[in-house]
């Protein structure tokens, strides 16, 4: 458990609510931030058990706005399925979340693959713990959907069938409506079959709301008698869940704004892009949908006739457009949150941009500003220690702290002790190949395999 | 203008940037479609704002309306429309009817499609899927450039698009869904319950529309969003466009659409010859597919069809309108060609490509014809649009360029030049592509006799490379219409190039130092049809050399064909008759030389390789030794010792009150400081031949103009007194006016410009090894004698006499020389003497004499063409060489026909300078100097309309 009051004397510390305070001083108490001011200026209680780092860097933990990474499997066969959620699909111990420790991150959004048409329910998480439970921070974070093709599929047939779960929707909402007219039951005892619970707030009706559509008279249905593989979607058309959508080509995102205009979840969606969709910037700044860029940042094309190669750096075109956006490392292992925003600020963005990308703005995206992204009062205690610039080829992530517990420690990291230094970890047998290192990297690469689309 | 817009395009055409403003194009041709008469003899469309505002042979567009002519050879047609593409993805439905899905979102607006605006096409159809379903969605139509790219997108719904042809039967999906793997049915497997037949396709399509009017029970086979997406569209009254391949499948159609009121586009009709009949009353609208040739099996089975491409001429001769699709958009023009068999007329093929398929797709009133208030679509052809052979030049949406064959060829050959290592000042300035020319004339003239009528000449990289009545048309090959096509007249023996009546200049100053394009009487002379001169000095000394250039040639590397056409000797002569015995010795001299150094090949002495290091390590010494001078020099602050004045001298200076007027000296110094060169000046339209001294520092030069004679006296000066940086400072007297000035050295070098054809003594090595054997020392005039025989220069013998004639030609004869017999105004009367010794006879005025007092008339030209002794024509004047044809066409009409004085123009003279395979001829290989006639060649009625030399149009 974490310590009742700690404070942590840095420094720097970046906060990322105003300029970097040097000599700064991070109180805790518990779970949470109570106090975050220069060395002079916060007093730290005679209880609080004291980190000394003066010669170290302390940021918020990196947020990663959406990774479809730490999954036994990424995508789903199934078209439309929002009734799944990607907690049961989560690996608490996954290697991946060990990295995101080494790279100081310290919250993920995990929604399911691109090759999907609608997929689960995402959930946002902090990479420690050994259950999904422990690590959780915000179950059903939004429903991923996509607009580029799923194999086997144009991008006719995505958007028929994008339409078509909606159309769906409403088709079953009505007949419940419908139903009820009549004094029908069906939907109540299909509910009773499937083991839905018919107390609570769930046992009551309630009025669509929503801005695309509405049913008239849903009120009179019990909520609880809508078909659960349905439910998810009745709350994206009501503005009530996020939707993270896969737009691989500029040409799906006038596809994916319509459809999010029909059926009113446009303000509550975020663009997952591929390469090459700043072409489409402009219709994205005037829908006002917020934006996660693909990791490649510089977006390359060739002349036809010369070859010669024409470099965008795309999240240039989106911050001139002025559209909001999150950097993501896209499941490129070495290429973490810090390795992006060093190369945004390399391609020409300020350095508060570029590291506001990998913190407030995922944060914002996931609407857990006031919890994640900044070192603030009553902000969760995620705090890096680096030993140097965060954004330094060079520097190291030392320690990383999560709701207030230390949970890294690079000093004592088993895994570099075992590659740097040969000391074998604990509990385990000496493996001369060292083929335990390689499976698990083998292990990485091929969650990437699965997520990565061929468009 | 046309050059002007190309480099501005160049830069646009990739970015399609919408440029909206005004625009006339202009082409010989005009096809507007949709019914429009055809505009022949030039014509114009005026574009505004996107939409065609007129179009006609006399178009009034305000002044200062930025234009495009095409040239008499366009045509000028509508862009073409695709009623099918394959832009889409691709992907059937998984359902057997899924009108839900949007070809619209098939739509990719960020891709270009360069290869189909290079093909001509602007509009195309897009499928919602593969094709092979009943219902497989709704299509789309999108223009492919022109406007912002959401725009594009002009139909987002045309309907209802299916098929009840075979793949369409045979795919599963039909009634029954495949069935995917889910959680709820478990895994599924594909159910094969479709119809194989005709009659199965036409009861599900009956289904599926009673399903949609609320009458049938068949939600569960089709599914429920099928029924209320048709219903949707039925209420509508869309369109169904339905594929049906064979005359069974086009009669069920009819059928099945013949009592309902449902508009309905049959497309397809392969495998249906039969079905024109009944077509013609049924009233639906048709898409012929032509199928792509190809070599694929078709089966042994004598009954299988084959797809056919008679059909449209059936259709045609049925009266029965329709549009003609191919397999690609690119395709488009090659399909109406096939569909052509049976007979059916181009314009019928060219409006089935354009305005019918408009029609087919709904937007027959945006694009697909010409006429006033429609899109400003069009496409340029270098010839007619159904023939294979011609190529777009240019495509136009909405009034923008947005294919340029030329601004692509041009980017490329910079892009390829740049690759090449060319500097980027030498990119800067070389703007001009060599031209891609097709020249379609009625009477091709090849120069030797022969005419083609009508005849067709492909000019590409100044060399003519296709003569034929029909030639190919690469992309980007501009066509120049006209009567007349003849090669370009060839002066034998002029002094164009010259200025003033006798220059003074040395023997050993070489004609090619002086020749430099740009001269405006060098154009005149062209323009007037004499592309080639075998140029001298009047008064020049015998037994010098003339060259040959071409006076109108922009590039200086491509001025000279011959820097040593023809050795000038006179007969009867002591000297000329040394020269010939000299030659026997030299050309001995050097048969003894060959085979010595064949027998040393073949045997190689060892190289001492240590005497070699030895010598280049002295050499270093000498050039450190050299370094250090020049450093020494540097350092003196002094003003340096007076140095040689050969170079390039080049600034922009004050001449006669005005500034900024450009001078430029090149000087040759030689020995004992005497100066020959060249001056250009601003205020002087031609080259000046200067002579001169040099003493110490002082500079003196004098030349002699039209208007008088120009003086220099120059003092060598130099910057901050580094021998590296000289000028020369002084003052010009011109017309009486002094003008001081100063003129930094550009270059050390006198630029002289490439020989393009090597003289021997070239590519001797300086290294000789020892043992080598020696070759005899060159002898510029024998050598001329010697190049004679082997038909590589000329010898031309001023002789008049008979008995000089005599004696002059069996003394060559003797040599084993063909002389051209120059100025041997009696030589016809000693043809059989000659006939087969000489390479020719040149006459000193014309060649008409008259005789009985004018009762009888002969023409010396006639009567030695006639025996085989080619003959030409000489000017022995500079601009005046422009009356060369005129003079020709004046021999032709007495006593000789126009055919002999234009080859005694073209080919004879190229025999007589020995460049038959270069010049006189229009022949594969040849260069591409062309005259176009508006009317047969040499007549008085006739007139020069283009002149190219060496493939690139003379301006005026």
């Amino acid at each position: 458990m974490a310590q009742q009051k700690q404070a942590i004397k840095a420094g720097t510390v970046i906060t990322m609510t105003g300029e970097p305070i040097e000599n700064g001083v991070i109180l805790m108490d518990g779970t949470r931030i109570t106090a975050v001011g220069k060395a002079d200026e916060v007093e730290i209680p005679w209880d609080a058990e004291v980190t000394e780092a003066p010669n170290m860097v302390a940021m918020p933990g990196f947020v990663e706005a959406h990774s479809t990474d730490g999954t036994d499997r990424t995508n789903e066969t199934i078209d439309v399925a929002p009734f799944f959620d990607v907690q049961d699909s989560i690996n608490p111990v996954d290697f991946f979340f060990e990295n995101c420790l080494r790279y100081g991150v310290t919250t993920v959004n995990i929604q399911q693959g691109n090759n999907t048409v609608v997929a689960a329910m995402g959930a946002v998480v902090k990479p420690f713990g050994h259950t999904v439970d422990l690590q959780m921070v915000y179950p059903q974070s939004g429903i991923k959907m996509s607009i580029s093709p799923k194999s086997g599929k144009s991008r006719a047939t995505q958007a028929a069938t994008l339409r078509q779960a909606f159309h769906d929707l409403r088709a079953h909402l009505e007949e419940l409506v419908e139903e009820k007219k009549v004094g029908n039951d069906r939907a109540r005892r299909e509910a009773l079959a499937q083991g839905r619970d018919y107390e609570g707030e769930d046992a009551k009706g309630r009025a669509m709301t929503g801005k695309g559509w509405i049913v008239e008279g849903l009120e009179t249905v019990p909520r609880v008698e809508i078909d659960e593989k349905m439910a998810p979607l009745l709350k994206v058309v009501e503005g009530k869940m996020r939707v993270f959508m896969y737009c691989g080509s500029p040409a799906e995102v006038h596809t994916a704004i319509e459809i999010a205009k029909e059926n009113g979840f446009l303000e509550t969606m975020t663009f997952v892009l591929g390469s090459g969709c700043h072409k489409a910037a402009d219709a994205i700044a005037a829908a006002k949908v917020p934006v996660i860029l693909s990791s490649n940042l510089v977006h390359i094309e060739t002349d036809p006739l010369t070859e010669e190669e024409t470099r965008t750096f795309e999240a240039q075109v989106f911050q001139d457009k002025g559209v909001t956006f999150a950097l993501t490392s896209n499941n490129s292992g070495l290429e973490s949150l810090w390795y992006q925003a060093a190369l945004a600020v390399g391609q020409g963005l300020s350095r508060e941009d570029a590291l506001a990308a990998v913190t407030t703005v995922p944060a914002q995206l996931l609407g857990l500003s006031d919890r994640v992204g900044a070192l603030k009062p009553g902000a969760d205690a995620n705090v890096v220690l680096y030993d140097g610039d965060p954004l330094s080829m060079r520097s190291q992530v030392q320690h990383v702290f999560i709701d207030g517990q230390q949970v890294y420690d690079r000093a004592n990291d088993p895994r570099l002790k075992h590659l740097l230094e040969g000391e074998q970890p604990k509990g385990t047998q000496a493996d001369p190949d060292g083929a335990r290192e390689e499976s698990a990297e083998d292990e990485g690469s091929e969650d990437e395999d699965e997520s990565k689309k061929d468009d | 203008m046309r050059t002007l817009f190309t480099l501005a395009c160049a830069a646009a055409l990739f970015q399609g940037v919408s440029q909206a403003e005004d625009l006339v194009v202009r082409a010989g041709t005009i096809h507007p479609c949709g019914g429009g008469e055809v505009l022949t003899g030039g014509a114009a469309i005026w574009i505004q704002d996107g939409k065609i505002k007129a179009i006609g042979k006399d178009v009034q567009a305000p002044l200062g309306t930025p234009e495009l002519d095409y040239g008499s050879g366009a045509v000028i047609a509508p862009g073409l429309v695709s009623t099918q593409s394959g832009y889409g993805t691709g992907v059937d439905p998984a359902r057997a009817a899924a009108p839900f899905v949007l070809a619209s979102d098939n739509f990719n607006p960020y891709f270009e499609y360069h290869s189909a605006l290079r093909a001509g096409v602007t509009t195309a159809f897009l499928e919602p899927g593969a094709g092979d379903r009943l219902i497989a969605g709704q299509g789309a139509v999108i223009k492919l450039a022109g406007e912002e790219p959401q725009e594009r997108l002009i139909v987002s719904s045309t309907g209802i698009v299916g098929s009840i042809a075979g793949n369409a039967r045979f795919s599963p999906g039909f009634w029954e869904p495949r069935l995917p793997a889910t959680v709820d049915m478990g895994l599924g497997f594909e159910n094969r319950q479709f119809p194989r037949t005709v009659m199965g396709a036409v009861i599900a399509l009956r289904e599926l529309i009673e399903l949609a009017q609320g009458n049938g029970d068949f939600a569960e086979e089709y599914g429920t969003p099928a029924g209320e997406a048709l219903a949707e569209l039925i209420r509508k009254n869309a369109v169904w466009r339905l594929r049906a391949e064979t005359d069974e499948e086009v009669a069920a159609l009819v059928e099945l659409f013949g009592t309902s009121a449902m508009p309905l586009v049959i497309e397809g009709l392969e495998l249906a010859p039969d079905s024109a009949a009944l077509l013609a009353q049924a009233n639906h609208r048709v898409i012929f597919t032509v199928t792509r040739p190809s070599l694929e099996n078709f089966g042994k089975d004598p009954d299988t069809e084959r797809p056919r491409y008679d059909v449209a001429a059936k259709l045609a001769k049925a009266g029965v309108p329709f549009a003609i699709q191919g397999w690609s958009p690119t395709s488009l023009r090659f399909a109406a060609g096939l569909a052509m068999r049976g007979g059916l007329d181009a314009n019928t093929a060219l409006e089935a490509i354009t305005s019918r398929a408009a029609e087919a797709l709904g937007v027959g009133d945006r694009v697909g014809s010409l006429r006033v208030g429609r899109d400003g679509d069009l496409v340029v052809y270098n010839g007619d649009p159904l023939n294979a052979g011609s190529s777009v030049l240019a495509t136009l949406v909405n009034g923008d360029v947005v294919y340029d064959a030329e601004a692509v060829a041009q980017k490329l050959r910079l892009h390829q030049a740049k690759q090449g290592g060319m500097p980027e000042a030498a990119l800067a300035s070389s703007t001009v592509i060599p031209s891609v020319t097709v020249l379609s004339v009625q009477e091709l003239h090849v120069g030797d006799g022969e005419v083609l009528r009508p005849g067709e000449l492909l000019i590409q990289n100044g060399e003519i490379t296709e003569v034929a009545q029909r030639v190919s048309r690469p992309a980007g090959a501009k066509v120049v219409q006209g009567y007349a096509a003849m090669p370009g007249a060839i002066d034998v023996f002029g002094f164009l190039g010259m200025e003033g009546a006798n220059p003074r200049y040395s023997k050993s100053f070489e004609m090619a130092r002086m020749v430099e394009p740009g001269d405006s009487v060098d154009r005149l002379v062209a323009l007037a049809g004499t592309t080639t001169v075998n140029m001298t000095a009047p008064g020049r000394p015998l037994q010098t050399t003339t060259m040959v250039y071409k006076p109108a040639e922009d590039h200086i590397d491509h001025m000279i064909v011959r820097d040593r056409g023809a050795l000038l000797v006179n007969w009867p002569s002591g000297a000329t008759a040394q020269l010939l015995h000299k030659e026997k010795e030299y050309s001995a001299d050097w048969a003894k030389y060959y085979k010595e150094l064949a027998a040393w090949k073949a045997n190689p002495p060892k190289e001492d390789a240590s005497k070699d290091e030895e010598k280049d390590d002295d050499e270093e010494k000498a050039d450190e030794e050299d370094d250090d001078k020049k450093k020494k020099k540097k350092k003196n602050k002094d003003k340096p010792a007076a140095i040689e004045a050969t170079g390039s001298y080049e600034a922009l200076v004050t001449l006669g009150g005005e500034e900024g007027q450009k001078l430029r000296l090149r000087l040759l110094e030689s020995e004992g400081g005497a100066l020959e060169g060249t001056l250009r000046m601003a205020d002087y339209p031609h080259l000046v031949l200067l002579t001169g001294q040099r003493e110490e520092y002082s500079i003196r030069l004098d030349g002699m103009t039209s208007q008088g004679g120009v003086a220099l006296a120059l003092d060598q000066e130099f910057v901050e007194n580094d021998v590296e940086k000289p000028f020369l400072k002084g003052r010009r007297l011109f017309k009486g006016i002094e003008d001081t000035f100063e003129l930094p050295r550009t270059s050390p070098e006198y630029p002289v410009a490439k020989r393009p054809i090597p003289t021997e003594d070239d590519d001797e090595d300086d290294d000789e090894p020892k043992g080598k054997p020696k070759p005899p020392s060159n002898d510029v005039l024998l050598d001329m004698l010697v190049n004679s025989r082997k038909g590589e220069a000329s010898v031309f013998v001023f002789v008049d006499r008979e008995d000089h004639i005599r004696s002059c030609v069996d003394a060559f004869a003797r040599a084993k020389i063909k002389p051209v017999l120059v100025f041997a105004d009696d030589a016809h009367e000693v043809i059989d003497h000659i006939r087969g010794k000489v390479a020719g006879v040149v006459l000193s005025g014309s060649p008409v004499v008259s005789s009985h007092r004018g009762l009888t008339v002969t023409n010396r030209f006639a009567r030695l063409q006639n025996a085989g002794i080619p003959v030409a024509f000489a000017s022995q004047a500079e601009e005046g060489a422009a009356g060369l044809i005129d003079v020709a066409t004046m021999a032709a009409a007495e006593a000789w026909s126009p055919a002999g004085a234009l080859r005694a123009l073209t080919a004879d003279a190229a025999s007589m300078l020995s460049l038959s395979n270069h010049l006189g001829t229009l022949q594969t290989g040849r260069a591409g100097d062309v005259l176009l006639l508006d009317g047969p060649p040499l007549t008085p009625s006739t007139s020069i309309v283009h002149v190219w030399v060496n493939g690139e149009p003379v301006s005026r």
